[in-house]
């Protein structure tokens, strides 16, 4: 077996390990980083946050806890309902459920805590706020769980009704990003709100759906009813888009109206532009993963270009 | 004095832990005492936001309101309580649905009472708001239902401390922790309201329970991650032990120091052929004098116990039961039905007395002719030679059916109809003894019979033929119905039965003095048994032999 002169007893195969590019070694360094990251859902938490920050300043309103609840909230949400369902992602979604599965007893902890330190800051705040934390937990018992086992014989889940699962997820995220802001800081509820509510409705509802056509095959076998699963890809594409239409025609109509600022209504529709070209990506390229990421950080650049600006004053 | 600033902050933890606890309680349902658990803190987590939003409040009209609507926590915290301490110490009997309803009549009232207390005075009497250290704060009279739901609260958390209790001598360390800590969770909360009760504390007129659910939300997530909370409870412990004893394949019955019946098991009350109500708080002298008397007899080696009436034998042991000072308190007697067994010993006995005396017996005839057959051309004793080698087959033919019979009694066995046994056995032999005259009252019903009674009224009617010495020899069979069993009597006229045959049927075993020829009578008595029926033989010795059979009605065919 030929060695290498320099290193005796080494391998050509080991010498080539060993010449691996800078990328390749910070891709592997970095690795379980990344996986804490995208598999635990703190990136969401992450997302969640800098959108509540981007309502604030869309909205005009003060600084707040409400960024540091949503984040929390959105944690303990995703992470439960991964671990709720461990069984039916496990072929949708094989690494992340293996990394759920292999942490899960600390994960559910974690989540424990952050949706009690959620709702324990959200007291701070009043009634109003205190109501807004408990409202994604009380969704998402009735979205994921059956919740009362002597109807549940024939009852589906929530999760599982045809359009009602992905709507129930948009109206309880934007519930919380645009009136969790609003109620910390005690702002009244003026059309501008309604405007920005409606957008993160329709525009949850875009991201939701799209991670449904990755899953489409594995949803397709356990029953689970999406848009992909009911209509199709091609269709699903059309429809998003129709969605996103909708959104960008109300933002049009509530600048016309002086409802919201031109200001506001750009940074919204070019959010919509990255929307809909996540749309147009859909099944067209092969990581189905990373499009679903994509869809839920279309509103980063946002809140790169409204906010950012602020820290250096 | 205790800031309002200090005092959120708190509560705002209180909350999180509560929350977070919560959550965890919620993944372990379906264990008991989890929803309790999850109501529980859900409870103290209104109660102590409430108090947060009362304390923000800035008009007397809200701070009555938050007090009003705190109501649906605090209320709901020691109902939730109790239901939980019994879940966990495995008193679940008491946590059916009618009792959670009874348990909840008086948080319910109070529930009630406090969303509608500006229409009346009974919870509390006045509101206003007084001027205490700088801060404005809810000074309110208690009204006479708030001492009503203060006491039911009171006496529901020492009903819910008295099963902890026990486990805190528990020999698991696991249980001893998750105790204390529970306890621990219980007592921060009730001393706090009680020093607040008594104007000891100094918060400014502010309720601080909800502060000490703090301690106790710790406590119980201590409860949880650290003893295991709902990863190893007691809950079985009591239900193991009534199963263990009402399960046990013995009869067991506990008889304290006056030797009166204070616990038994159905097995006992079968086998001493009484009910548990019947029994319990009697002497087992009034429930079965002979178990009694074998109190002595026990220690002279002798333990087996026959009821009277029944063929069933019963195996007696008794231990002592000590209390911790090492004084007797009382006895457990055990009973193991040993019927079977001693039955199997029996027929082993008959079996090894068979084979030893008869078949002895005829290769003795058998060599004795075979020599005189070498040196003598005799036809007699060639014919005696062949008739004891008959016998010795006829004698294996025997055992085979035996061994097939004791096969059968550890097998589900199928049923046959007695009036085509009886009229198949009289038919057979007919054909063997054809100078035997055979009478048949058949039965006017039909019935399915254990199909075991095939081979026993086969050996019963053969038999009646075969020993029939009488000139005229009859063979007469009846069969009747008698309630849930039919009679079947095989009357002959031949010599009658030699005592010792009969030893077997009047002592269900023969003794070394005593014991019969072959097995055709013990077929008879070990099949009857076997199927559940009685066998009875009337022999004069001269005047013929009844056989008679008691044999239960399996159904109607």
């Amino acid at each position: 077996m030929p060695t290498d002169a320099r290193t005796p007893g080494a391998q050509p195969g080991v010498e080539t390990a060993t010449n691996r590019s800078l990328i390749t070694k910070l891709s592997t360094l970095t690795r379980p980083a990344r996986n804490l990251v995208f598999h635990s859902s703190l990136y969401l938490a992450a997302i969640a946050m800098a959108e509540v920050v981007l309502v604030s300043e869309l909205l005009s309103l003060p600084l707040t806890p409400a960024p540091l609840v949503a984040g929390l909230l959105t944690f303990a949400v995703y992470g439960n309902d991964r671990l709720a369902d461990l069984e039916t992602d496990a072929k949708t979604a094989p690494a992340r459920t293996a990394f759920v599965r292999r942490y899960q007893d600390g994960f559910y902890v974690l989540a424990a805590l952050a949706y009690g330190l959620a709702v324990a800051l959200s007291a701070v705040g009043g009634p109003l706020t205190f109501g807004l934390s408990l409202l994604p937990g009380v969704v998402w018992i009735l979205y994921a769980r059956d919740l009362l086992p002597s109807l549940s014989g024939d009852t589906p889940r929530l999760k599982d009704v045809f359009l009602l699962n992905s709507l129930l997820v948009a109206g309880a995220w934007a519930l919380a990003i645009v009136f969790l802001p609003l109620a910390f800081a005690g702002a009244p509820v003026t059309p501008a709100v309604g405007v920005v509510f409606l957008f993160f409705v329709l525009a949850t509802f875009v991201n939701t759906e799209v991670p449904n056509v990755r899953d489409l095959e594995g949803d397709s076998e356990i029953g689970v009813r999406t848009l992909p699963v009911v209509v199709g890809v091609r269709r699903t594409r059309y429809a998003l888009y129709g969605v996103t239409g909708l959104t960008a025609a109300l933002l049009a109509g509530a600048l016309a109206a002086t409802v919201v600022s031109p200001g506001v209504a750009t940074v919204l529709l070019a959010t919509l532009l990255l929307l809909a070209g996540v749309v147009f990506c859909l099944d067209r390229v092969e990581n189905d993963a990373a499009l679903a990421v994509a869809a839920e950080c279309t509103r980063l650049p946002a809140f790169a270009v409204a906010v950012l600006p602020l820290l250096g004053q | 004095m205790f800031s309002l600033t200090l005092m959120k902050m708190v509560l705002v933890a209180t909350i999180g832990v509560g929350v977070a606890g919560g959550l965890l309680a919620w993944r372990e349902r379906p264990e008991p005492g989890a929803d309790p658990l999850v109501l529980l803190l859900a409870g103290q987590c209104w109660w102590s936001a409430t108090l947060i939003f009362r304390i923000d409040a800035a008009t007397l009209n809200w701070k009555v309101f938050w007090v009003d609507v705190s109501w649906m926590g605090v209320a709901i915290i020691p109902v939730a309580w109790l239901l939980f301490s019994l879940e966990y110490a495995g008193y679940t009997e008491y946590t059916a649905r009618k009792h959670i309803l009874l348990y909840s009549i008086v948080p319910a009232i109070t529930v009630f009472l406090g969303l509608t207390s500006h229409a009346h005075q009974l919870l509390y009497t006045s509101s206003m708001l007084v001027q205490e250290n700088g801060v404005q704060v809810l000074n309110r009279t208690p009204g006479v239902w708030f001492w009503v739901i203060a006491g039911y609260t009171y006496l529901l958390g020492l009903l819910g401390i008295l099963p902890l209790l026990k486990l805190l001598t528990s020999r698991v360390d696991t249980f001893r922790g998750q105790s204390v800590a529970l306890l621990l969770g219980l007592l921060a909360p009730w001393v706090t309201n009680v020093l607040f009760l008594m104007d000891t504390l100094p918060f400014s007129g502010v309720d601080p329970t909800p502060v000490a659910f703090s301690v106790s939300g710790v406590a119980y997530l201590g409860a949880l991650t650290r003893f295991q909370l709902f990863g190893a409870n007691p809950t079985p412990i009591r239900h193991a032990r009534s199963s263990v004893f009402e399960q046990m394949q013995q009869g067991a019955l506990v008889l304290d120091t006056h030797d009166h019946v204070v616990d038994m098991n159905g097995q006992a009350a079968a086998f001493l052929q009484t009910t548990p109500e019947e029994a319990l708080g009697r002497s087992v002298d009034q429930i079965s004098p002979d178990l009694a008397a074998l109190g002595t007899a026990a220690q002279a080696g002798q333990t087996i116990h026959r009821p009277s009436g029944t063929t069933k034998s019963y195996d007696v042991s008794e231990t002592v039961v000590r209390d911790i000072h090492d004084r007797s308190i009382g006895r457990v007697i055990t009973l193991h039905d040993v019927t079977d067994l001693l039955r199997d010993q029996q027929r082993l006995e008959v079996l090894h007395r068979v084979f030893r005396h008869n078949i002895r017996t005829n290769v003795q005839v058998i060599l004795g002719n075979a020599e005189h057959l070498a040196t003598h051309n005799s036809e007699s004793k060639a014919e005696t030679l062949q008739e004891h080698a008959i016998a010795i087959n006829d004698l294996g033919e025997k055992v085979r059916s035996v061994i097939d019979v004791f096969e059968q009694s550890r097998k589900e066995r199928g049923t046959l109809r007695l009036g085509s046994i009886l009229t198949e056995c009289i038919e057979s032999a007919e054909e063997s003894y054809p100078e035997v005259t055979f009478e048949y009252t058949s039965p006017e019903v039909d019935f399915a019979v254990d199909h075991l009674f095939d081979v026993v009224c086969q050996n019963v009617i053969r038999n009646a033929a075969q020993h029939n010495t009488s000139p005229d020899p009859v063979v007469s069979v009846t069969a009747e119905r008698d309630g849930e069993y039919v009679e079947v009597s095989v009357r002959d006229n031949g010599p009658g039965i030699d005592s010792n045959e009969l030893a077997l049927v009047e002592h269900g075993s023969e003794t070394p003095l005593r014991h019969g020829s072959g097995f055709g009578l013990a077929l008879v008595v070990w099949g009857t048994d076997i199927a559940g029926g009685a066998v009875d033989i009337e022999s004069s010795g001269t005047d013929g032999t009844t056989v008679s059979l008691r044999i239960p009605i399996l159904s109607s065919a």
